[in-house]
């Protein structure tokens, strides 16, 4: 359901505590009450959410995702390649790069995998932590992941699903421009080939590739 | 160049016509022109002005919509065979053919893929830029042990037409002295990592009679003045080249023959004509021209010319020759053999291996190299046969550091992950090997007898398969390259073995379809590229050849088609064409 909040709008409602209440119903509208009554929780991280109200715009993604869906995706990306030294999946703008990329460049099995996986890892955040992933503390995020990748209980289909998701986070992040030239060295014009250059365990890959 | 370089209506009896401006067709256009010919080049696509038509060169993967992929609804509708292509990208889509317009069929059970780039330059703008001559071997293979016919020329024959292409292209490469891959005229070559050293010493002390050398390739690695006055420039390792490349660093049409040609005055260039058919007097026993139907308005115009040159690529310009039906060849023209478009081959690209290079953490390379190391042929002669089955194979292949491309699916979440993937990885090497396809009657393309395209020029039909000797070859191969790579002490080595799962045309190595014989019984050309039974039709690409030996053909094109120009003239001077 498109809304007409502009982002400025929705964050003043979202910072004023009076218009928390307000809030909430826009929230149920967009994203239906089980999003809503996580945010009710105890919605002190709504970063996420705030993204969801402008990406569930239908003619952006198609509704590929739902809002609830969109949020837990915005989570992933940060979970999975943070903010350190350098920008997060996030700040790259990953978030929104999957759903489109999925949209255009992918298999609706692909699509519908990501659909699964997200839900998944929600589902198992509920099961664990009585919450939405999106309402984890990073940590909590983090080793759930890790859980997802390596637990005995998450069957191989999951695993598959998961590592195609991330994969195609991490494509997402190294052929941004944030990705390709600051979390990556970026070599537009290299001046010819050098068969032997020094390197360090520092060493930044070649973000600049022939072939993606 | 001449501001009436394009023509559309034309009543002018030009010396040549040549049909096709890829690589070889780039070349005759340059050498009739520069021996005084008036000369029309006909290119069945659009123009591609050099520089100004490389729309996408300089754009970094962000710049592009999908990150360089491209859209699945466009790659369905217009690219389904295109798209298996290495090369094909949103940064190069533009310069592949468009399979909807351009359909054909193949035989029920197989494929064929067969790339196309229909465009002024043709695949000279697309190719993969390796450059290699053929040996003595290559051309004695058919003769030694009996399988296609007999090469109607040795190496002698286009050793100096060789050395005239390379100088004037630019050819890097290192001097090696073998016997089975003669040298070039060189540039000088690209430099090797610091583990292709390594494994190349360990491989060479390991298997005699096996070499790892640097690639050979089309670019220019330091111009000489030759090249700098064709307004080209040194390579600066972008290995962006199917983006095409506005310092003219690799050849191309664009880049080197075209302006050559275009330099002499003497060049005329209908674009967008889609050749029909050749237009045959029965009088004379001679072509006369050549059909047009219209690229876009499907109108038709005819060009004529004292010879024509067929230069539209293997599979094109056999569809020509097999759509000129006349009554002195019914079965199409200059095919009183009968084996116009048999012997159908391409190269098998469908086994190798890659390993882990343990070590060398403090080394890296900087740049791009548009190309990798070549492992030649050493199977190049019966006494080196295997047991099981006929001819050789090489290897390419090249080292690289794993990064994020490689170790995005490893386990791994946050701060630390993100490290990894951002850092050198373990060194990788990795080799593919290029293996002889066998010229084989059964593998041929033929016109569709119902089915027709958009131009009115029936479909090509082919029916191409992998024999039994390819499938042997490869099976080798995979276990060869494992084995090399392991006696140079890499580890973690995994092989693979595609030749069940991929079709023949994907190496873009498609040659044979109106070979070149001694005996006008069983070949369409003479050892000229002259049709046996039209003495002013010439075919120059690379349906005239016997064989695919194991190297890159194109600077084979380039050598015979300059060779065939130069005969052709003298021919035409002499008044016996």
């Amino acid at each position: 359901m498109p809304t007409n909040l502009t982002k400025t709008e929705l964050q003043q409602k979202v910072d004023g505590q009076d218009n928390r209440r307000l809030f909430m119903k826009k929230m149920v509208c967009l994203f239906g009450a089980t999003t809503a009554l996580a945010v009710l929780s105890g919605c002190d991280k709504s970063e996420a959410l705030r993204f969801t109200a402008q990406g569930s715009d239908p003619s952006k993604n198609d509704n590929l995702f739902s809002g609830h869906e969109l949020t837990v995706l915005y989570s992933l990306c940060e979970s999975i390649l943070p903010k350190t030294d350098t920008p997060s999946a996030v700040e790259a703008g990953c978030h929104k790069f999957v759903p489109h990329q999925l949209q255009h460049c992918h298999s609706k099995q692909q699509q519908n995998d990501c659909i699964q996986i997200i839900n998944t890892v929600d589902m198992q955040a509920n099961v664990k932590f009585g919450k939405t992933f999106v309402l984890l503390q990073p940590q909590q995020q983090q080793q759930l992941l890790l859980d997802i990748e390596s637990d005995a209980l998450t069957t191989d289909i999951e695993k598959s699903q998961f590592s195609f998701l991330k994969a195609l986070i991490v494509f997402g992040y190294f052929t941004s421009e944030i990705g390709a030239t600051q979390a990556l060295n970026y070599q537009a014009m290299p001046g010819g080939f050098k068969g032997s250059i020094p390197a360090t365990s520092e060493t930044k890959s070649w973000g600049s590739q022939a072939y993606y | 160049m001449t501001t009436d370089l394009y023509i559309h209506e034309s009543n002018q009896v030009y010396d040549a016509i040549v049909v096709g401006s890829g690589i070889t067709g780039g070349w005759a256009a340059k050498e009739f022109c520069e021996r005084g010919m008036q000369t029309l080049m006909i290119e069945r696509g659009r123009v591609v002005e050099h520089r100004k038509d490389y729309i996408t060169e300089g754009k970094g993967p962000w710049q592009f919509d999908n990150r360089t992929k491209v859209d699945n609804l466009l790659t369905e509708e217009i690219y389904s065979v295109q798209k298996k292509c290495y090369a094909f990208s949103d940064m190069t889509k533009h310069f592949f053919g468009n399979d909807k317009d351009l359909p054909y069929s193949t035989k029920e059970g197989t494929g064929f893929d067969w790339i196309r780039a229909n465009q002024l330059g043709g695949k000279s703008l697309l190719w993969h830029r390796q450059s290699y001559r053929l040996s003595d071997f290559d051309f004695a293979a058919n003769k030694a042990d009996g399988h296609g016919n007999d090469w109607p020329i040795r190496y002698n024959d286009l050793k100096s037409w060789y050395s005239h292409v390379e100088t004037f292209a630019g050819i890097s490469g290192s001097e090696e002295g073998l016997e089975q891959l003669p040298d070039s005229e060189y540039l000088p070559p690209f430099e090797m990592t610091a583990p292709e050293l390594h494994v190349k010493q360990k491989i060479e002390e390991q298997f005699p009679g096996r070499h790892l050398i640097m690639g050979r390739t089309a670019h220019l690695t330091k111009p000489t003045q030759l090249h700098l006055e064709q307004g080209r420039v040194a390579c600066q390792a972008k290995s962006e080249c199917h983006k095409g490349c506005s310092l003219g660093a690799y050849f191309s049409t664009q880049s080197s023959t075209l302006p050559a040609a275009a330099k002499t005055g003497n060049l005329s260039i209908a674009p967008n004509s889609v050749v029909h058919s050749l237009i045959y007097d029965e009088k004379t026993q001679r072509v006369k021209g050549v059909r047009v139907v219209d690229n876009d308005n499907l109108t038709t115009r005819e060009y004529f010319a004292k010879v024509v040159f067929l230069c539209a690529s293997t599979l094109g310009s056999a569809q020509i020759m097999l759509n000129t039906k006349t009554k002195s060849f019914p079965n199409g023209i200059a095919n009183s053999s009968g084996v116009l478009g048999h012997y159908l081959m391409d190269h098998n690209y469908n086994a190798g291996a890659t390993a882990t290079v343990e070590g060398f953490e403090d080394e890296y390379f900087s740049g791009r190299r548009p190309g990798g190391i070549l492992i030649p042929n050493f199977q190049y002669k019966p006494s080196l046969y295997k047991k099981d089955y006929v001819r050789g194979y090489g290897f390419s292949g090249g080292s690289y550091r794993e990064s994020w491309q490689s170790n995005a699916h490893q386990k791994g979440i946050g701060a630390d992950y993100k490290a990894t993937l951002t850092k050198l990885g373990k060194w990788k090497m990795k080799l593919g090997a290029q293996g002889e396809m066998l010229p084989r009657f059964d593998n041929y393309m033929a016109l569709h007898s119902t089915k027709t395209d958009k131009w009115g020029i029936p479909l090509i039909h082919i029916d191409c398969t992998w024999s039994e000797n390819e499938r042997l070859m490869m099976a080798d191969a995979e276990q060869t390259a494992v084995d090399m790579l392991t006696k140079a002490g890499l580890t973690e080595v995994e092989s693979f073995n595609s030749v069940d799962r991929r079709n023949p045309g994907l190496a873009i190595h498609e040659v044979g379809t109106a070979r070149m014989g001694r005996d006008p019984k069983e070949s369409v050309l003479n050892g000229f590229n002259q049709c046996h039974d039209v003495d002013n039709l010439f075919v120059t690409d690379g349906a005239s050849f016997c064989s695919s030996a194991v190297q890159n053909p194109s600077l084979t094109f380039m050598a015979i088609t300059v060779r065939a120009v130069d005969y052709c003239v003298k021919e035409m001077k002499a008044m016996r064409i």
